[in-house]
Order: C-alpha cells, then sequence, then structure tokens
C-alpha cells in the first residue's frame, strides 16, 4: 500500500472510530475550539490593538501651549529650537482665535458657550508632529519645558504607549493562554484517543496476529487526534469569524472598533490557528501510543 | 514446513510450558495438537507465529528462525500464515467483507481485487450471502468460518488453529474441521491444536500429544485413534 493509500485508509478508519464515539470525541473537539478561540480572540484583539496604534500613531502629534506671560524673546527661542531640530517634520502655531474656531467646529453645542465668553480662555499653541524616537521626543519635550514659555504640554504619545502596551500584553496573553489551553485540548484529545484504543484493544491484538504492521495499527489512532484537533480549529475559527461579524453589526465606540474590528486574521494567522489545532491533535494521537497501558507495551 | 529444536519455553515463576520439544512438520501435513488444558498446545503454536519466543531452541519456519525474528519482522512472518482463534478475534467493527479483507487491503490490493477474493473465499466457507454482516450479526460457527476465510483468503502455505472449535457444539465442530481437511486438500499445511477427542479420531493425519510441555507422542493418527481416546 502506498503512503497516500495508507494516509487515505488511516483518515477513513479514524473519521468512523470518531462517528462511532461522536459524544466523546464532541468533548475533545469542544475543548479545542474552546481554547483557539480564547487564544485566536486575544490575538485577534492583540492585532487590531497593533494595527490601530500604529495608525493612531502615523496621526499623533505634541501639542505645546504656550504660557500667556511668556515673552518674545523666549518665544522667538522656542520658535528657533523646534525648527532648527531634526526630530519634528512638522510645526504649525496655532493662535488663540484659530483654537477657539475649530473649537466651535469640533463642538457646535458649546460654540454659543464659548462665543459668550468676555475673554477667548484658549491659549496659542503649537503643535508638532514627530519623526524621532520615544526617547528623543521625550528629550526634546523636557528640554522645552525648561525653556519657560511653555504652559502645558499635551503629548499623544504617553497614552499610544499605553495602548502599545495593552496591545503586547493581549497577544501574550493570547500566547500563554493559548498555550496553556492547547496543552489541555491535547490531553484531552489524548484521552479519548486511549479511550478508543482500550476499547479496541481486543481488535488491535487480532490486527496484529493477521500481521498488520504497528504502522497500519497506531495510524489511524494518531489521524483520529489530528482530525480532532483539525476540527476544533474549524469550528474555533467558525466561531471567531460570526462573533467578528456579529459585533461589527453593532453600535460601538470609535475606538473599541479600532481595537476590535479593523481586520480579521490574516492568512497566516488563520493558517497558524489551524495548524495550532492540528499539533495539539497530533500530540493528543501521539500520547497514548507511547504509554505502558498494555495496548501498545 | 517447521522444525523445532530442543525448545523449551519457560514462563515466569518456573512454570514450564514446553520441554525439549524436537521434532519436524513437513509442508501440506495436517497436524492435530492434542493434550489437556495447560500441555503446553496453544504455546506451540504461539511459538511458531511468535507470539512468544523460546526460552531455549530454535524454531525454522520454512527455513527461517522465527525465535531470532525482530519484532519489527514478525507482520511479516504472520503474513504467510492463516492463524484461527478458539474466539475467533474478528474485528467487530468491521463487515464481514473487510475482516476477511484486512490483510489484503493493508496489503494494498485494489478494492475490485480485494471484493472477489472476498467473495471466492466467503463462497467457500459458505458465507456468501453474509458478506455484508457485521461480526455480531453472525451465529458462532459463522464467525469462526468468517475467521477462517480470513486466514486463509491470501493463500497461506500453513493455518495454525488453536482450539477452532471450543467453542461450538458438535455438529458445528465437524462442520469447521470438514473446512479445515478441505482446505488441507489443497496443500496447506495446518496445526491445530485440539483437545476435542472427536476431532482427533476424524481428522488429520499425524497426531502431537502433548502433556505437562513434554511430547509424549507423535504418531500417524490412525494408529493413535484409540489413544487418543484415552488421553482425550
Amino acid at each position: 500500500m502506498s503512503l497516500l493509500q495508507a494516509l487515505a485508509y488511516f483518515f477513513w478508519e479514524a473519521v468512523r472510530n470518531l462517528l462511532r464515539g461522536w459524544r466523546i470525541s464532541s468533548l475533545a473537539v469542544a475543548t479545542t475550539a474552546l481554547s483557539l478561540f480564547i487564544g485566536g480572540t486575544l490575538v485577534l484583539l492583540g492585532t487590531n490593538l497593533t494595527r490601530a496604534v500604529d495608525q493612531w500613531r502615523a496621526d499623533a502629534q505634541v501639542v505645546i501651549y504656550l504660557a500667556e506671560d511668556a515673552s518674545s524673546d523666549q518665544l522667538a527661542a522656542l520658535r528657533s529650537g523646534l525648527e532648527n531640530s531634526s526630530v519634528w517634520t512638522q510645526v504649525r502655531e496655532v493662535s488663540p482665535e484659530q483654537a477657539q474656531i475649530r473649537f466651535k467646529q469640533r463642538f457646535p453645542d458649546l460654540a454659543q458657550v464659548a462665543g459668550d465668553l468676555e475673554r477667548n480662555p484658549l491659549p496659542a499653541s503649537i503643535e508638532l508632529r514627530s519623526r524621532g524616537s520615544r526617547v528623543q521626543v521625550a528629550a526634546e519635550i523636557a528640554e522645552l519645558v525648561r525653556q519657560g514659555a511653555v504652559a502645558e504640554i499635551d503629548d499623544d504619545g504617553e497614552w499610544l504607549e499605553k495602548m502599545e502596551a495593552a496591545a503586547s500584553v493581549a497577544s501574550l496573553l493570547g500566547l500563554l493562554i493559548g498555550g496553556i489551553l492547547m496543552i489541555a485540548a491535547a490531553i484531552s484529545i489524548a484521552s479519548v484517543v486511549r479511550l478508543s484504543t482500550f476499547v479496541y484493544r481486543k481488535e488491535i491484538a487480532a490486527m496484529r496476529l493477521i500481521g498488520a504492521t504497528e504502522f497500519f495499527i497506531r495510524g489511524p489512532f494518531v489521524v483520529e487526534g489530528l482530525v480532532q484537533g483539525v476540527a476544533g480549529s474549524v469550528v474555533a475559527l467558525a466561531a471567531l469569524w460570526l462573533g467578528y461579524y456579529g459585533l461589527g453589526g453593532l453600535e460601538l465606540p470609535w475606538f473599541a472598533r479600532g481595537a476590535l474590528l479593523d481586520f480579521f486574521l490574516s492568512g497566516g494567522q488563520t493558517s497558524g490557528l489551524l495548524a495550532l489545532g492540528g499539533l495539539a491533535g497530533l500530540v493528543g494521537g501521539l500520547i497514548p501510543l507511547r504509554e505502558r497501558t498494555g495496548v501498545f507495551g | 514446513m517447521i522444525e523445532f529444536f530442543n525448545v523449551s519455553m519457560v514462563y515466569p515463576g518456573d512454570k514450564v510450558a514446553l520441554s525439549e520439544i524436537s521434532l519436524r512438520i513437513p509442508r501440506g501435513q495436517f497436524v492435530v495438537l492434542a493434550g489437556k488444558s495447560g500441555a503446553g498446545k496453544s504455546t506451540f503454536l504461539r511459538l511458531i507465529y511468535r507470539a512468544e519466543v523460546p526460552s531455549r531452541g530454535q524454531i525454522l519456519v520454512n527455513g527461517r528462525n522465527v525465535a531470532s525474528l525482530p519484532a519489527k519482522k514478525v507482520p511479516f512472518l504472520r503474513r504467510t500464515m492463516g492463524i484461527v482463534f478458539q474466539d475467533f478475534s474478528l474485528i467487530e467493527r468491521k463487515t464481514v467483507f473487510e475482516n476477511v479483507t484486512f490483510l489484503p487491503h493493508i496489503l494494498g490490493v485494489d478494492a475490485r481485487t480485494r471484493r472477489e477474493l472476498a467473495e471466492r473465499t466467503l463462497k467457500r466457507v459458505g458465507l456468501l450471502d453474509h458478506i455484508d454482516a457485521y461480526p455480531a450479526e453472525l451465529s458462532g460457527g459463522e464467525q469462526q468460518r468468517v475467521a477462517i476465510a480470513r486466514a486463509i483468503v491470501n493463500g497461506p502455505d500453513l493455518v495454525l488453529a488453536d482450539e477452532p472449535t471450543g467453542n461450538l457444539d458438535p455438529d458445528l465442530s465437524r462442520e469447521i474441521m470438514r473446512l479445515f481437511e478441505e482446505i488441507h486438500l489443497e496443500g496447506t499445511t495446518i496445526v491445530l491444536a485440539s483437545h476435542d477427542p472427536e476431532a482427533q479420531k476424524e481428522f488429520g493425519q499425524r497426531l502431537l500429544v502433548l502433556d505437562h510441555g513434554r511430547l509424549v507422542a507423535d504418531r500417524p493418527l490412525r494408529v493413535m485413534e484409540t489413544e487418543a481416546a484415552v488421553q482425550g
């Protein structure tokens, strides 16, 4: 029998075994699916957060609010320093009047209130975009603060850093929890395969006496584990897909949409989840065949 | 051809199953192996199909020393022989067709040829009508016929049978023994262990009698008829 024929034989034998014991097989498939669903959700979250942070970083800016009592020399020195710095790619001044117009445009409900004030409370500012690293930007900001013409600095990079950390934590948790759950899935699959080998132990002995090699006897059990693992992956991916598009139909805040729903798993990630399920199944299928349970050793 | 050279088998606890057995079974002979329970009949057969390795001595099957055969080669040895057991040892989750053609299947025989093989073999044992049945749907006698069909489907030179009629009533036992005789008449060597005196009287060419692991008699069966009754 060729290898391809052998694999086809293993596959059909495995499917028959699984269908006969579908109740217990379903448990192993469900465990695998749950593991991959949780892991996949965290990976999805991490991926979307990372992509969202990248997008937000491109739009991020540092805003320097100028002190009202800053002297013209201080302001000139500040402007000169900003223009000569290699960290900033864009330097744009916003006068108090421009700031008020922008405020009214962004918050039309409050436009009347802003217009009724005796004095414009919004300070002049300078908006900066950087191309430097976080360390360079932080050093530049510290230098700006020291110059004294600055009342306050608003740095988008600070919260973006927090979001990046959250994305990293989500990805790490995905890997960690997913890893632990995959071990649980492999153990669950191993239990089902072990049970199969016990149920069929007399038949296994008969096969040996007929002249079947261990390859032919063990093969279907390994494939049984593999099929359960892959089936679990498929169920998990289907659940992720349904969840993703289900949430897409809901009204969600922009940041939640960005963090969760901008992208579904990539082809590589989808293949990775399938491969992980298959791997858990393969390991689960192999474990009982290496144990000294009296069936195989 | 099977040859035993000073073969002894001692199980843990110094339980002697076979002691210093030397004999030769030529190709095409129908040998009935007799003796009480625990006499060593099953061990004798298990040594031939290498389910056991002798404690001492050598066993040659068609010139190959099975005692020194590596474990990985054992399946290939078993493929050259058919084995029938008292408990039938059928694969319950497979149909009669799948049971009978299990070995041809793993040897890569195509589906059409397997079907032809199964039909031919099952017709021979009178079970063609049950080709798609599962073992649980068959009587004991029918299941043993399936086991025999499975043993001979590959056309082996040698068929080993360990108490094949042990679970059957006298009429069915006689039918099964006749089947073995038919197989033998086609040139197959048969070594059949049985403690059934009727089987020893009516069937086979040579009777080997074991007692506490020792070969106490080895004679042509017809000469042994009266003695066999005493041994029973």
